[in-house]
């Protein structure tokens, strides 16, 4: 027998006894409730700000962090303060995993600093997280009178001097183009010039391209810029220079001298020249961040000189081949594809590859000779380029020829093009092959076959519409469908739809032959009832009697269709029982109408009468709907 | 009588006196910008001034987008083309041009709408829509109306109602469907800048996600700071671009 510690109390037991909890089981709720507000406190945004250090001398800068916690930001406002500099902000991301809970932090860093001693206040960031708007602490920074040599013309208490007096725009780098490969002075127009464009931004510089490479002015256009820059490390009049280059093409529209300048928007932060540099912390990517750096947007140019200027010369009209289109270029015919057996009438596809160096955009499709044997008709083109800037590579053409006349011709493709080397133009054949066409001739088109060499590609400005002369009706660029107006004019029309509806149903309701019957049935009854009731009072008992009966009939006669007035003692009898109150009321009412008895005795029974037309009312049934 | 005319008379002379030099004065102003063809810098500020003091036109914005087209502004020219195309769907000079600048802005594969339903929803402009929609709505409640007043009164009267409604009925349907297929316009941006790149956050310094064309169609999300969210259409492609390197098709009050 064992025998219960006492330091164990027995389990109760017995009916109605609910035993307690395991004693395992009762932590478990409360670590759950702890882990999920753990949870929630680790899981909620939080931001924090820090600016090191707090003090720093002029020229130098401060490093101020904001810390994002679990949150993702959206929008970031950062305050202005007069003399301050902020430069920033760069961003970092942090994932950390502790215990299975999964953290997240986004730190945004600035660089901050300013060349005129004092104390600033610096307010709070505003920051957007995960919808809701969140504010940094303010912070403080006090900057010191710097011990080294201010910048030159920088007295303390004076504003820093502008980038464009402190040096000039050259100093932030600049543009350079050349004409590669091409040892002319001369360039033909529709020729595409192969440019090396080269932006030179000085060693320890930092910038940030902002915009495309553009012509200056409107005599050239740049084609096919290659799309990432390549980036060296030159040296140019003892100068170490980060070089970016790009390759393009430049293509005249039109015949004269012009200089081939282009440009390229550009963010470019210089130290400062006059300055001397130190960072407490020896840190150099720091000092580049921020160590008396001069910042400015500027425009970086090529510049041509005079002697150097391009000249632009029309192509020439004498020995211009008929179906020449606009080439120019060296080009040369690759792969072809002339089907051997042809049935007129029966479209053909044809494939041809054009290879060369030139500009492709001006290349046509060839035609298929001789032409009077086939008709063309325009097709597809794909261009492969054979380097960064386009300039070589190769098009492939694939379009449809009908075959004319029948007979077994030998037929080739053409291609004439305008050789800048030489100046000349030239015309190009695939090698002469024989087909086969079989079928009867098909009749002479009305007119010429225009589209049997398609023409080139117009340019843009040529194949615009022309200026409109007459005005158009002013309208709203918002259509109405967009404006409140619409949605109320729409619910408006769909009220009075409503409106209509329910007029028309209270109409027809009115109108309703049966309905109307009933109602004059009704008002009828209700008058003999309100009669009686009048006589009744006066102690008619003549009158009580007859608007009484003529209340039984008007009831009786709606029950059963009947005229009220054909309603007689007779029909009563015959169709209600022998004990209904109806049939006793009727046969005093039609003995008080035709005997004229004493009213004198009868009217002390008035009361009672009254009563007995109750009932005689209140037994009839409901009345059968009129068909 | 004469004298109730008399009363009238002279407010209606000088209304319309009004109305013709306004026209006239509206006509002069045009002319006076399709002057300045020659210099395409000139035209596009005459024509954006006409349009931002007088209201915009088909042709005042198919002039201003030949004039921007000229200066090489692509992404604007694009945007007056898309404009113009609004107000005068069935110009086929507007279409021609609008495919050239998008052309000369690197757009390639542009096709138009595959089908015969979204051709003919493009066929009416949007106002036209509007228009038809409260049109059918107007005949609807118009024979309901008279249904319910006089009923029908007359064979005459029950066909004239029938028929207003049968025709309300087919316009509104029509008009309906037509704004409902269109209705995602209202969130159509085109890209104005030259070089528009896509960012993973609104800020200038986040990283870029995808470089876009000018005149680029794009479907404008939530703005916030001077950023607005847009996605390109037809792709995965979606960041964010600053306000002022996109504008919308259809102006939002």
């Amino acid at each position: 027998m064992v025998t219960p510690s006492p330091l164990i109390p027995a389990r109760p037991s017995g009916p109605g006894v609910i035993p307690p909890w395991p004693r395992p089981g009762r932590a478990i709720l409360p670590l759950l409730l702890l882990m999920a507000l753990l949870n929630g406190f680790l899981s909620a945004a939080e931001v924090t700000a820090t600016l090191e250090p707090a003090s720093i001398p002029a020229g130098e800068g401060a490093t101020l962090r904001i810390t994002v916690r679990n949150g993702n930001v959206t929008a970031l406002n950062a305050p202005e303060v007069p003399n301050l500099i902020m430069q920033g902000p760069n961003q970092s991301r942090q994932m950390r995993s502790i215990n299975g809970v999964t953290s997240s932090s986004l730190t945004l860093s600035y660089a901050v600093g300013s060349m005129t001693p004092g104390d600033y206040a610096i307010p709070p960031f505003t920051l957007t997280v995960d919808g809701g708007a969140i504010q940094t602490q303010p912070l403080q920074l006090n900057v010191t009178p710097s011990a080294n040599q201010t910048p030159q013309g920088l007295a303390p208490g004076s504003t820093p001097p502008s980038s464009a007096a402190a040096s000039g725009d050259q100093d932030f780098g600049f543009l350079t183009v050349e004409l590669a490969g091409n040892t002319r002075k001369h360039v033909w127009v529709g020729e595409i010039a192969p440019v090396r464009i080269k932006a030179w931004i000085p060693g320890d510089a930092e910038a940030r391209i902002t915009s495309g490479l553009q012509p200056q002015g409107s005599s050239f256009t740049l084609h096919n810029v290659s799309d990432q820059p390549q980036q060296t490390v030159e040296r140019n009049h003892g100068k170490q220079w980060r070089v970016l280059t790009w390759y393009g093409g430049l293509s005249a529209a039109k015949a004269g001298t012009y200089a081939p300048d282009l440009s390229i928007k550009a963010t470019v932060s210089i130290p400062d020249p006059a300055a001397s540099r130190g960072s407490r912390r020896g840190d150099p990517i720091f000092d580049r961040f921020f160590g008396r750096m001069v910042q400015k947007e500027v425009v970086l140019r090529s510049k041509t000189e005079a002697d150097d200027q391009l000249e632009i010369r029309a192509l020439p009209v004498e020995g211009r081949p008929d179906n020449f289109d606009g080439a120019v270029g060296v080009f040369q015919f690759g792969k072809t594809d002339i089907p051997g057996r042809w049935q007129t009438g029966e479209p053909q596809q044809i494939s041809v590859e054009v290879t060369g160096s030139g500009n492709f955009a001006l290349l046509s499709q060839p035609s298929l000779v001789p032409a009077g044997v086939f008709k063309s008709y325009p097709g597809q083109s794909s261009f492969t380029p054979g380097d960064v800037a386009s300039f070589s590579g190769s098009t492939t053409f694939r379009f449809s020829e009908v075959a004319r006349r029948s007979g077994s011709p030998g037929v080739h493709l053409s291609l004439s093009f305008f050789q800048p080397e030489t100046g000349t133009y030239q015309t190009i054949t695939t090698p002469d092959r024989t087909v086969e066409i079989s079928g009867t001739d098909l009749p002479d088109d009305p007119a010429p076959a225009s589209t049997a060499v398609p023409a080139a590609p117009p340019a843009t400005e040529d194949a615009m519409m022309p200026l409109r002369t007459d005005d158009s009706a002013v309208a709203a660029l918002t259509p109405l469908v967009f404006r409140p107006a619409f949605r109320t004019l729409t619910v408006l029309g769909g009220s009075v739809t409503v409106l209509g509806i329910l007029l028309g149903l209270a109409r027809r309701r009115r109108s309703d032959p049966q309905r109307r019957a009933r109602s004059e049935e009704a008002r009828a009854l209700q008058s003999a009832l309100a009669e009686s009731e009048s006589c009744a009072v006066r102690g008619d008992l003549a009158g009580f009697f007859s608007s009484a009966r003529k209340a039984l009939q008007l009831s009786l006669a709606s029950r059963w269709q009947r005229p009220a007035p054909s309603i007689t003692l007779a029909d009563l009898t015959g169709r209600l029982p022998d004990n209904s109150p109806v049939l006793e009321f009727f046969a005093e009412a039609d003995r008080q109408e035709y005997s004229r008895r004493d009213s004198g005795a009868a009217a002390d029974r008035l009361p009672a009468w009254r009563s007995l037309l109750r009932q005689a009312l209140s037994s009839l049934p409901p009345p059968v709907p009129r068909t | 009588m004469c004298y109730s005319l008399r009363r009238f008379l002279t407010p209606l002379v000088l209304l319309t006196s009004l109305c013709l030099s306004a026209a006239a004065l509206m006509a002069a102003t045009f002319k006076e910008a399709a002057a300045a063809a020659g210099d395409p810098a000139q035209a596009a500020d005459s024509w954006q001034e006409l349009i931002r003091s007088e209201g915009a036109s088909a042709a005042r914005l198919y002039n201003l987008g030949n004039a921007l087209t000229k200066l090489g502004r692509s992404g604007p020219a694009v945007l007056a083309y898309e404009r113009a195309a609004l107000l005068d769907p069935r110009s086929a000079d507007i279409r021609n041009n609008l495919r050239l600048a998008r052309e000369s802005a690197g757009q390639t594969g542009l096709t138009s709408p595959s089908d015969h339903w979204r051709h003919l929803f493009r066929w009416l402009s949007l106002r036209e829509w509007s228009a038809l929609t409260l049109t059918g709505v107007a005949l609807i409640a118009a024979a309901s109306l008279a249904w319910g007043l006089r009923g029908f009164s007359s064979a005459p009267v029950r066909r004239a109602i029938l028929a207003a409604v049968g025709a309300g009925v087919l316009i509104t349907s029509l008009a309906g469907l037509a704004l409902h297929q269109r209705r995602s316009e209202a969130d159509i941006g085109i890209l104005t800048a030259a070089e528009p790149v896509l960012r993973l956050s609104p800020f200038a310094e986040a990283d870029p996600v995808a470089s876009l064309t000018a005149g680029q169609r794009v479907i404008l999300g939530q703005s916030t700071g001077g950023w607005t969210w847009l996605t390109v259409p037809d792709s995965e492609k979606g960041g964010w671009l600053p306000d002022s390197d996109v504008t919308p098709l259809i102006p939002r009050s």
